[in-house]
């Protein structure tokens, strides 16, 4: 940005811009002078002052070209009245050349989508069209008028004189002065020195082909156009290799030689009549301007059209690359590897990803990626430090500081620790998922005097990304969570607390029981037993028994009580249930979960905790089963369907080992387990909980290998 | 027979004071069965040599806690305690506060008697010290 661009100038700026003009017409003036053909009238080849407005009006914003206008009054007063015009005709030029600038500017910023750029095939017609043709052509009708009122001077002629040479003025000094003064302001990277070497070759050889040229020394007679095929090829060479610029810059040297070796009497344009002579060489030159602009402004656009494909096309990989890396790589190295993509796309030295945690959604740095450069802001406190720019990302907005200074008044903490850190610049994003800022990610330049070229977009999309990546991994987090909530209800809560329930309350009666049995047992040895003392032990005995069948006959009810709110289900519902808190296990253990749903809904009347507690047993069995087998092998399949008697089956097929030999029988005990670590509680359970619903559980080794296990639960009706 | 030992049972559940009553009784002790640590320290007076044998969880005062008061008042009063459930730390919990044994219940009849036996003789031991 330069002040230019701002649309705001300080008074110091206004009075700079001010003397730059005043200079400009001076020094367009004094050029303007040396070219004059000497035959022609007091007419130049050249005529830069209007363009030199027209540049000013160009660069500077719409409310300010009073002062260009002032700039440039007293400067043009002093040098015509010099040359001993009449003061109206003075004061009434000024006015008709400033209405050419000001057609030839507003034209340009009325149709250009970018007024002082010419890298575009529209943006070098919309100039060609509004200075190039319809300023001078228009404006040299009021100046002709003049010319022809006060001083008698045939209109047409003047007419016709003044726009040839102003187009060649405005197609020649517009485009780099522009470009120039733009340049200056915003400090242009130093060109190659190839890219130097080239322009000194290209200038050399047009100074040389200006020589041939217009000296005459190559002069084949009668062959008018041999000009044209010396000058072509160089002004080729201009407009493909360094744009428009290149081609006002070879305009513009063209035009001096012309003028310098047609002033000195050389041929071929010598020849002419002085007026022919020069609008010959203006037409001549004004004629190649027009299609090698327009050529090189394509030739721009296509290049940046190509660049920008490269670009797009880089972005994209970057954005496939971290997609993958997501998909393919482990939760904790996919961030890693994303950042480490992120920050070599955009040449960062630091990429921190902050997510936030706790009830007023603190922010802290989850994971960080670094180049050995921005190895000092590892374990930096961010958040802390800057306060104001997290305040902002909180609210979700957006911030980029290119150096201290892009930091408000009221951001003094922040600003010192930008200079502390030795940060360059810096870009931090909010991570938005579900519209609240769930985390945010920062990009660093710590090298000293890079600027960054951060693409706005392409950094907000790798923000998208990154959002939508954290909020799977929180989804995966809470998934995983609720999965081993339940599992771990499943065999500890649920049966271990039914286990040390049974314990507790069946020891007493077992105790006594034991106790007095003994007691019996001693009394009969001791000889000292009665019967009405071992009858009242015996009923004692009796009574505890009882009492331990009581016990567990209350777990039972306790059991098939508990959270008992009978509902009809969806059995295809439930196994996608199921299938979501069991797919981040599948995924680590490589196999893969095949559903068979019955086409249309199925359903019965249950408990959905207890039958997905039920299901997610047993295929979380199935997946234990075939974890350890090949690949192709990890395949379990859950089906739902109904049987020919008004059940529905649930039939959960692996391709694993298959039960052992005998183990059929015993399956459903507690405590038996095949699994090393398994408390063989799970077969159980299940069949208690289907038990209250009707239902049963079966399971057997399929004949092709692996183990299938049927749970069958009568169907409900499906309009209940 | 004032040298016939006392054992003193401290249950809540009747099934196994009654139980343990007529084990003990029939291993030759006199019995004195109470249903809570409170009603055991209401006693004016024990024979002895004598030893108690509590269960820990109970309303009102916990075995523990007896083991404890018992402790504080002074009294050399040998304690077996047994519980139904047997975590290490009420076992630890009541070595450390001077218990002669820990059982779990339902513990071996004879462990209980042996264990009351070495409670009686450390109470020997130490009515031969006071005397």
């Amino acid at each position: 940005m330069t002040p230019l661009d701002r649309g705001r100038l300080a008074p110091v700026q206004l009075a700079l811009a001010g003397a730059a003009v005043a200079l400009a017409y001076y020094v367009g003036a004094q050029i303007g002078f040396t070219l004059i053909f000497p035959a022609a009238g007091p007419t130049s080849l050249l005529w830069p002052p209007n363009s030199i407005v027209t540049v000013a009006l160009l660069l500077v914003p719409v409310r300010y070209w009073w002062v260009c206008f002032a700039a440039a009054l007293p400067v043009h007063l002093f040098l015509e009245l010099d040359a001993g015009m009449s003061p109206y005709v003075v004061a009434l030029l000024f006015v008709t050349n400033c209405s050419e600038a000001v057609i030839a500017a507003g034209g340009i910023r009325l149709f250009s989508d970018s007024p002082t750029e010419f890298d575009t095939l529209r943006r070098v017609v919309v100039f060609v069209g509004a200075a190039g043709l319809a300023a001078p052509i228009l404006s040299s009708f009021a100046d002709a008028a003049v010319f022809h009122l006060l001083e008698g001077r045939p209109y047409w002629d003047v007419w016709r004189v003044r726009t040839s040479s102003n187009i060649l003025t405005e197609l020649s000094v517009v485009p780099v002065a522009v470009l120039g003064v733009r340049a200056a302001l915003r400090g242009a990277p130093r060109p190659s020195a190839r890219r130097l070497g080239e322009a000194a070759l290209l200038a050399a050889a047009l100074a040389l082909a200006g020589v041939l040229v217009f000296g005459g020394v190559l002069d084949l007679r009668g062959v008018p156009p041999t000009p044209s095929v010396l000058l072509l090829p160089l002004f080729l060479w201009a407009a493909t290799r360094f744009g428009v610029g290149g081609v006002s810059v070879a305009l513009l040297g063209t035009a001096f030689a012309a003028a310098y070796e047609t002033q000195h009497g050389n041929r071929p344009f010598a020849a002419l009549p002085p007026v022919d002579s020069l609008i010959a060489v203006q037409m001549y030159l004004t004629v190649m301007g027009f299609p090698l602009m327009c050529l090189a402004g394509l030739l721009d656009e296509r290049r940046r059209a190509a660049a920008d494909l490269r670009e797009r096309l880089r972005f994209e990989g970057l954005l496939t690359t971290i997609a993958a890396d997501f998909v393919s790589q482990p939760p904790g190295a996919s961030f890693e590897r994303g950042l480490e993509h992120v920050g070599e796309f955009f040449d960062a030295d630091y990429v921190g990803l902050l997510q936030a945690s706790g009830a007023n959604g603190e922010l802290h740095v989850e994971w960080q990626w670094h180049q050995p450069s921005g190895a000092p802001l590892v374990g930096a406190k961010f958040v802390e430090a800057f306060p104001w720019a997290f305040g902002r990302v909180l609210a979700g907005e957006t911030l980029r500081a290119d150096g201290a200074s892009a930091f408000p008044p009221e951001a003094e903490v922040d600003r010192t620790a930008f200079r502390t850190f030795g940060l360059q610049s810096a870009a931090v994003l909010p991570l938005l998922a579900g519209g609240r800022v769930q985390g945010a990610v920062s990009l660093v330049m710590m090298r000293p005097g890079a600027r960054p070229q951060w693409d706005g977009q392409q950094l907000s999309l790798v923000a998208e990304l990154l959002a939508s990546a954290c909020a799977r991994r929180q989804a995966e987090l809470e998934v995983e969570r609720s999965r081993q909530k339940l599992a771990t209800m499943a065999r500890h809560s649920n049966m271990g607390e039914l286990t040390a329930s049974l314990a507790h309350q069946l020891n007493q009666p077992l105790t006594g029981i034991r106790n007095n049995a003994e007691a019996a047992r001693r009394f009969i040895d001791a000889g000292r037993a009665t019967l009405p003392q071992l009858r009242e032990i015996v009923v004692d005995i009796i009574d505890d028994d009882q009492r331990a069948a009581d016990v567990i006959r209350r777990v039972r009810e306790i059991l098939a009580r508990s959270e008992w709110a009978p509902r009809r289900l969806d059995a295809n519902a439930l196994v996608q249930d199921v299938g979501v808190l069991i797919a981040s296990d599948a995924v680590l253990r490589n196999v893969a979960v095949a559903y068979d749903s019955a086409p249309e809904p199925i359903f019965v009347t249950g408990n959905r905790i207890d039958l997905e507690q039920v299901l997610l047993n047993v295929v979380t069995n199935a997946m234990e089963a075939v974890a350890e087998r090949p690949v192709p092998q990890r395949v379990v399949t859950v089906q739902t369907r109904r049987d020919g008697d008004g059940r529905v089956l649930f039939v959960v097929r692996d391709r694993g080992a298959g039960f052992p030999e005998g183990f059929e029988s015993k399956m459903f005990e507690p405590f038996v387990t095949t699994k090393p670590t398994g408390m063989g509680m799970g077969l159980a359970v299940a069949r208690s909980l289907l038990d209250n619903h009707g239902g049963t559980i079966h399971v057997a080794n399929h004949a092709d290998g692996g183990a299938i296990v049927t749970i069958a639960i009568p169907a409900a009706e499906a309009s209940a | 027979m004032s040298s016939t030992p006392t054992v003193v049972v401290i249950d809540d559940d009747l099934s196994v004071r009654r139980s343990l009553d007529r084990l003990l009784v029939s291993a030759g002790y006199v019995v004195v069965a109470c249903s809570s640590a409170h009603e055991f320290l209401a006693l004016a007076s024990l024979a002895r040599p004598a030893c108690l044998v509590t269960d820990v969880r109970m309303p009102g005062m916990t075995g523990l806690d007896l083991l404890e008061t018992i402790r504080v008042r002074g009294r050399d009063l040998p304690m077996i305690l047994s519980s139904g459930d047997g975590d290490a730390a009420t076992s630890a919990q009541a070595r450390a506060g001077g218990a002669v044994r820990f059982l779990l219940k339902p513990f071996d009849s004879a462990d209980l008697l042996a264990a009351v036996e070495e409670a009686l003789d450390r109470d020997r031991a130490s009515l031969a010290r006071e005397s």
